[in-house]
């Protein structure tokens, strides 16, 4: 039997819960009494937008690429730039910064997605190195160390408020949940987790494995630009930060802690690595050494995550509530002894 | 219906089979079988493209599918049942058919095309009916294997071919494979065979070749090859006795 680097539950059927969480996000601002905590919001959605394209590629698809943060900073990037040097309006800007950052991920694609494993992670980790180094050192054309400024959003000639901004940064990170849901219900994602789980395999019933892999690392690398985008809105600055390492470990800490290969462990994790700092600063020294232990407890206890307990919780219930194939089962193997 | 032309086939480089030529006539069933070793495996990999040709030609109906992709071949009808399963473990039954649907699932019919080969597919196992919520990783072995043919099934092939069905199953769950291949073969299946149980195979088999050391050393009715006490002694060694 093919070997399975990672357990999940089935998906649930429904779309409730996504209808749920959207829900929960449009309602959040009504709820939230200071600028500060609108902001935190906007910062899980836009966590959560870059974690939906590294689960469809890691949890889902088995592709490990520790490039994300690079694809994360062109996009905020490229929105700003195509705004302030081409004079491009918004809605162009963001049209052109996709299409810039899907281009750039088939480009690396192509030759990355023949390694496996620890390689493409090494080549992809390379690839945000580069991308950091530019950034910094460019200095004509990125700004450097200062970084860019990106133009505020306006609206007939008024510039959005922030909680006007919360709700386009909702709109992104629910349509990115949408497509995230929609791929991982479908064949699609059925050929992608085949693809984890035995390439060769997945060969065998006739899954074209690169054309998947490469689609995927583009549909990742443009969510990536998507959440780029967003925090280039929300933060009118955009500067190397933003493909640096610490970028990457929150992203693997959200998937962790969220649950990879989950349906929303990139929300929950990101619920929970945007907030949980915010409680832990009454620690003060201790704060890192406490956050480092909430990470090892949920390795150790929840290897699935949060998400992932629901679910397989809810999957355990389920076929639990099948005694008729337990019977027919055991009958089988009376038989076959 | 499949025919290689003296195929030269393997792995990085090392030759697994070697100047092999053999037939799989329509709605028949062939049996390939020779001990550990002798490339019956990759002669199934080969028609599935999964290793390379270095030599020969493969051909399906007269087409040539000597360069063709994985997913091409599949494409053409020809699904294989890996040896060892090689289900899903963490998807659910349910998942792993609907991966065996995957070259139809994009037909304009197909949400009907599905019901009729799951309704098949029922028929043929109707202990799956209440286990599609289960994790393939958590059946048996005979219960996996039963997916694994229901997988390849649900792909609605025209050659199915298997690898090694009966290993490491009881032999009962082995007998009841068997005469689900029999039955389709009634319903107009052709289908290759890759067994070490040489007995059992052959049993089975319209037509068998044997297989030694990436050659063909052996070919026959399957009833012929299975009596030729000669045959056993030199290539089969004691694997033929299954029953």
């Amino acid at each position: 039997m093919a070997h399975s680097r990672h357990i999940e539950a089935p998906r649930a059927p429904t779309l409730l819960p996504v209808a749920v969480f959207i829900a929960l996000g449009a309602l959040l601002p009504l709820l939230l009494s200071s600028g500060f905590h609108v902001r935190l919001a906007m910062l899980i959605w836009i966590y959560a937008i870059l974690c939906m394209g590294f689960n469809l590629l890691y949890g889902f698809t088995g592709q490990i690429s520790l490039g994300l943060p690079a694809f994360y900073a062109i996009g905020a990037y490229g929105f700003g730039m195509l705004q302030t040097m081409l004079g491009f309006p918004p809605l162009l800007a963001f049209a052109g910064t996709l299409a810039i950052v899907a281009l750039l991920s088939l480009l690396i694609g192509l030759p990355l997605l023949r390694l496996r494993t620890h390689y493409l992670a090494m080549a992809t980790l390379a690839f945000m190195l580069i991308q950091n180094g530019v950034a910094n050192r460019w200095i004509g054309f990125t700004g450097g160390q200062s970084g860019i400024a990106v133009p505020p959003l306006e609206w007939a000639g008024e510039t959005l408020g922030r909680t006007e901004i919360y709700y386009v940064v909702l709109v992104m990170a629910s349509l990115t949940l949408l497509l995230h849901d929609f791929l991982i219900r479908s064949h699609i994602g059925r050929a992608m987790q085949a693809i984890r789980d035995d390439e060769t395999a997945a060969q065998a019933l006739g899954i074209r494995v690169t054309r998947y892999k490469l689609r995927i690392l583009v549909v990742s690398g443009v969510l990536a630009g998507v959440a780029g985008v967003c925090f280039g809105i929300t933060s009118l600055r955009v500067d190397p930060s933003l493909s640096e390492f610490h970028v990457l470990v929150s992203v693997l800490t959200i998937v962790v802690m969220g649950g990879l290969g989950t349906r929303f462990g990139p929300i929950v994790g990101s619920v929970i690595v945007v907030l949980l700092p915010q409680f832990l600063t009454s620690f003060g020294a201790f704060e890192t050494v406490i956050y480092g232990v909430f990470i090892l407890v949920f390795l150790l206890f929840m290897p699935h995550g949060l998400s992932g307990l629901f679910e397989r919780r809810r999957w355990s219930l389920r076929r639990r509530s099948s005694p008729q194939a337990d019977a027919q089962a055991r009958e089988m193997r009376r038989s076959a002894e | 219906m499949l025919r290689f032309e003296n195929v030269t086939a393997g792995y990085n480089s090392s030759t697994a089979l070697e100047g092999v030529s053999l037939k799989v006539p329509e709605g028949k069933i062939v049996s390939i079988v020779g001990a550990n070793g002798a490339g019956k495996s990759t002669a199934i990999n080969t028609i599935s493209r999964l290793v390379s040709i270095y030599s020969g030609k493969l051909y399906l109906d007269d087409r040539d599918i000597t360069r063709m992709k994985p997913a091409e071949v599949v494409e053409l009808g020809v699904v294989q049942v890996p040896e060892g399963r090689q289900l899903f473990a963490p998807l659910t039954v349910e998942e792993n058919l609907k991966l065996g649907f995957h070259r139809l699932a994009r037909l304009p019919d197909a949400a009907d095309r599905y019901q009729e080969r799951l309704a098949y597919v029922l028929d043929l196992f109707p202990v799956m009916k209440e286990r599609f919520s289960q994790r393939a990783g958590t059946m048996s072995g005979g219960e996996q294997q039963m997916v694994a043919v229901s997988r390849a099934l649900m792909a609605e092939p025209r050659l199915l071919m298997l690898d090694e069905p009966s290993l490491g199953l009881a032999p009962m769950v082995v007998d009841r494979i068997f005469d689900i291949l029999a039955r389709l073969r009634e319903d107009g299946l052709t289908i290759l065979l890759v067994e070490q149980h040489a007995d059992a195979a052959l049993e089975l088999a319209d037509y068998g070749y044997v297989l030694a050391v990436g050659r063909v050393r052996a070919e026959g009715p399957g009833a012929d090859l299975r009596n030729d006490p000669a045959l056993h002694h030199s290539y089969l060694g004691n694997v033929g006795a299954h029953a």
